[in-house]
C-alpha cells in the first residue's frame, strides 16, 4: 500500500488511440458505440502501472484513479459514463493493479474475496480462469492499516472498484492483481521500491493479461435493419425478426434465404411483412 | 458423478456441519473461500452463467429460511395431492442448456445446504397435517450431486421411516444403489441421444441411464420414467420414434410404476437468463408461444410431440400408465 503521496487530483488516461477515435466520431450521438472489447486497467498511482505502460493498445487503456475509494469509484464513473451501455460494455474487463499491505503474506496475488472495512460488505470477483497466481482475500480500508492482521491483504480501492463495476460487467471479468509492498510501514515505500515491484512481477502481470486478451469475446453486432425495411416491420415485428433470425442460425438454417423465400422483397405493408414473418416461423418450427 | 471445483465458498456458519467436513474432505484441492451469506455469491448481479458452467463453483450454505415449498402448477402431481417440493439444494452439476435453474438463478454455481436435520425436522411438521407428496431433488438433480453431497441417502433413510411420505427422487444421472421401499419413487430423465448429446451437457447416456433403469427395476425400486421435456429438433419425428422404440425393446415398461409425458415449457420471466446462459441453443432460442406466463411450443408442435410417444405407449398397451402434460 502505497502513502499519499502521489494524490492524482483529476483521472488520468492513458488511452487507446481507437477509443479516442471512435469517441469522437460518436460524440455528437453521446454513443460510443463499438463491438470489439477493452481491457481497462485501473490503478491508483503512476507508479503501480508505469512497468505497464507500454502494454497501453488499442484494447487496452490504463485509467489513474488517485488514492482511495472516491477517488476510484469516481474514476470508474468517468470511465463508463462516456455514453457507453450495457450493451457495449458486456465483453469489457476490469483489472485493478496495485500494491497493498500484508502482515504474512508476500509477493502477487489474485484476490478472490474483498471486504469493505467501513461497511463490513463483502464482495466476490469471480475466479474462472486459471492464473496461476496464489489467491487472496482482501480488505479496502479508509487510512493506511499500520497492524494489519495475518492472512490477508489491504488496499485502498478495491471495494470501490468492485462495487462501480459490478453494476456494469459479470463479476469474472473485474480481476484484482495486488503486489505487497509493506507490512503496514508505509514509510520505506517509495514511488522507486514500487517501480522496482512492479517491474519484478511485470513478467506474470504480462502473461495473466496476455491469457485474459486471448480470452475475450466480441460483441454480438447482427444487424437485421435491411430485413425491418424490407419488412416495413414495427417494433414487435423487429422482435420476432430478431428472434427468428437467432433460431435459424442455431439450427444451421440461413435465415435471410428463408425470409426472401417467403416473399421478403415483395412486400408492400406491413400487414404483408407479418405474413411473411409468419411463414417463416411455421417453416422454422415445422408447422407448415 | 463427482464434479471438482476449482473454489468452494463455505458460509462461516456452516462450517461445523458434519456434512460439510464430509464435503470439503472430497475436494482438497479446491480453494475454500470463507463467506458470510450464500446469497452474497449466488445473488450477484450480472454474473456470468455460460462462462461459469465451464467452471461451476459450490457454495456450502444454512439455509435458515423455508425449505419445503408448495410445487409449481406446471408440475405433474400424479394425482398424489399434497405436493411439495424441497430446496435441498440449488442449481445442478449438469448443464442442460434448456433447464429452468439456468433462467431462474442467473448463475451456474451450486449451492448445497448442509443442515438436513433442518429440513427433516419440517418435512415432520407438514406430515403431521397428513400424507404427502415431496419431490426432493428438484431445484437440483440430487444424483448428480451423490458424489458429493449425503442428501439422496438422506432423504431415503427419511422417507423410510415414514410411510405418509411419498418421496420422488428424480435424476438423469446413473443410480447405483436404490431403497426398496413403496414410498420412494426413482424417477428417470429419459432423452434420445440427440437430444443428450446437443442439449443435456456432462449427463449420463441414453444406454447408461437405461443400463441404471433397468437395474432399479430388477432390485425391486419403484420407477417412474419421465419423457419430459420432449424437445424440438430439426428431425424430431425421426429421432423421437427411434428413442420409443428403443424405450419399448430395452425396458419392460409393465414392471415401471408410472410414465410422465411432456412438452419444453418455461416460465416468461426465466427464458432471458436461459437464452443469456445459452446463446446458441435452439432449445431456448425456439420462438415460443407465451401462455399463462409460460413459454410453450405451439399447440399443433405440442401435439406432435406428445403424440410420438404417447401412441407408441399407448399401441404397446401402456396407455394406462401415462401421465401427460398437455
Amino acid at each position: 500500500m502505497v502513502a499519499c503521496r502521489a494524490h492524482n487530483p483529476e483521472v488520468v488516461w492513458f488511452e487507446s488511440r481507437l477509443r479516442n477515435q471512435l469517441q469522437d466520431r460518436n460524440v455528437s450521438s453521446g454513443f460510443l458505440l463499438y463491438n470489439f472489447t477493452m481491457i481497462r486497467i485501473f490503478a491508483a498511482i503512476d507508479c503501480e502501472v508505469k512497468a505497464l505502460r507500454h502494454l497501453v493498445s488499442d484494447d487496452l487503456e490504463i485509467v489513474l484513479t488517485g488514492i482511495g475509494k472516491v477517488n476510484a469509484a469516481y474514476a470508474v464513473g468517468r470511465t463508463f459514463s462516456a455514453g457507453l451501455t450495457r450493451q457495449n460494455l458486456i465483453n469489457d474487463v476490469v483489472i485493478n493493479i496495485g500494491t497493498c499491505g500484508a502482515k504474512d503474506l508476500k509477493g502477487l496475488f489474485l484476490v478472490n474475496k474483498i471486504t469493505d472495512n467501513a461497511t463490513g460488505k463483502d464482495y466476490y470477483p469471480d475466479i474462472l480462469r486459471v492464473s496461476g497466481l496464489p489467491e487472496a482475500s482482501l480488505i479496502t480500508v479508509d487510512n493506511v492499516k499500520t497492524d494489519p492482521e495475518p492472512d490477508v491483504l489491504y488496499d485502498m480501492e478495491a471495494s470501490a472498484i468492485y462495487q462501480s463495476c459490478s453494476k456494469l460487467i459479470s463479476p469474472d471479468r473485474i480481476i484484482f492483481i495486488k503486489m505487497v509492498s509493506d507490512a503496514g510501514d508505509v514509510e520505506g515505500v517509495t514511488e522507486e521500491s514500487v517501480n522496482r515491484l512492479v517491474e519484478n512481477y511485470r513478467p506474470k502481470i504480462e502473461e495473466l493479461i496476455n491469457s485474459i486478451r486471448e480470452n475475450l469475446g466480441t460483441n454480438s453486432d447482427q444487424n437485421y435493419d435491411d430485413l425491418y425495411d424490407s419488412l416495413k416491420a414495427s417494433a414487435s415485428m423487429k422482435i420476432q425478426i430478431d428472434e427468428l433470425m437467432r433460431f435459424a442460425e442455431s439450427m444451421g438454417a440461413d435465415g435471410r434465404k428463408l425470409f426472401d423465400e417467403a416473399g421478403a422483397g415483395e412486400v408492400t405493408s406491413r400487414a404483408e411483412g407479418k405474413e411473411v414473418v409468419a411463414r417463416v416461423r411455421s417453416i422454422l418450427t415445422h408447422l407448415s | 458423478m463427482c464434479a471438482a471445483f476449482s473454489h468452494i465458498y463455505l458460509e462461516q456458519r456452516a462450517a461445523d456441519y458434519p456434512e460439510t467436513k464430509r464435503i470439503l474432505g472430497k475436494f482438497p484441492e479446491s480453494t475454500v473461500v470463507s463467506i458470510r451469506h450464500y446469497k452474497d455469491v449466488f445473488n450477484r448481479p450480472a454474473q456470468d452463467a455460460h462462462l461459469q458452467n465451464e467452471s461451476k463453483n459450490l457454495i456450502l450454505a444454512v439455509n435458515d429460511g423455508k425449505k419445503i415449498f408448495d410445487a409449481s402448477p406446471v408440475c405433474q402431481d400424479f394425482g398424489m395431492g399434497k405436493f411439495y417440493y424441497a430446496e435441498s439444494a440449488m442449481n445442478c452439476v449438469f448443464s442442460c442448456d434448456y433447464c429452468f435453474l439456468k433462467g431462474m438463478y442467473g448463475t451456474s454455481n451450486v449451492v448445497v445446504f448442509v443442515n438436513q436435520e433442518d429440513y427433516l425436522r419440517e418435512c415432520e411438521e407438514k406430515l403431521k397435517e397428513g400424507p404427502m407428496y415431496l419431490c426432493a431433488s428438484f431445484d437440483t438433480d440430487l444424483g448428480a450431486l451423490s458424489g458429493i453431497s449425503s442428501w439422496m441417502n438422506t432423504w431415503e433413510e427419511f422417507a423410510a421411516s415414514h410411510p405418509d411420505l411419498t418421496l420422488e427422487l428424480r435424476t438423469k444421472s446413473v443410480v447405483n444403489s436404490f431403497r426398496i421401499e413403496s414410498n420412494i419413487i426413482y424417477a428417470f430423465t429419459l432423452s434420445p441421444d440427440e437430444v443428450i448429446s446437443e442439449f443435456e451437457k456432462k449427463t449420463p447416456s441414453l444406454d447408461a441411464r437405461i443400463a441404471s433403469v433397468n437395474k432399479a427395476i430388477e432390485e425391486g425400486a419403484q420407477v417412474r420414467l419421465c419423457f419430459d421435456p420432449l424437445i424440438y429438433l430439426n428431425n424430431f419425428e425421426l429421432c423421437y420414434n427411434r428413442f420409443v422404440d428403443k424405450i419399448l425393446q430395452s425396458i419392460d415398461l409393465t414392471r415401471v410404476r408410472d410414465i410422465s409425458i411432456g412438452t419444453f415449457r418455461i416460465s416468461s420471466d426465466y427464458l432471458p437468463n436461459l437464452r443469456k446462459a445459452c446463446p446458441d441453443s435452439s432449445a431456448v432460442l425456439f420462438p415460443f408461444d407465451r401462455e399463462d406466463g409460460f413459454c410453450v411450443y405451439p399447440a399443433k408442435l405440442r401435439e406432435r410431440l406428445i403424440g410420438i410417444i404417447k401412441n407408441e405407449l399407448e399401441r404397446a398397451g401402456h396407455g394406462n400408465k401415462l401421465y401427460i402434460i398437455p
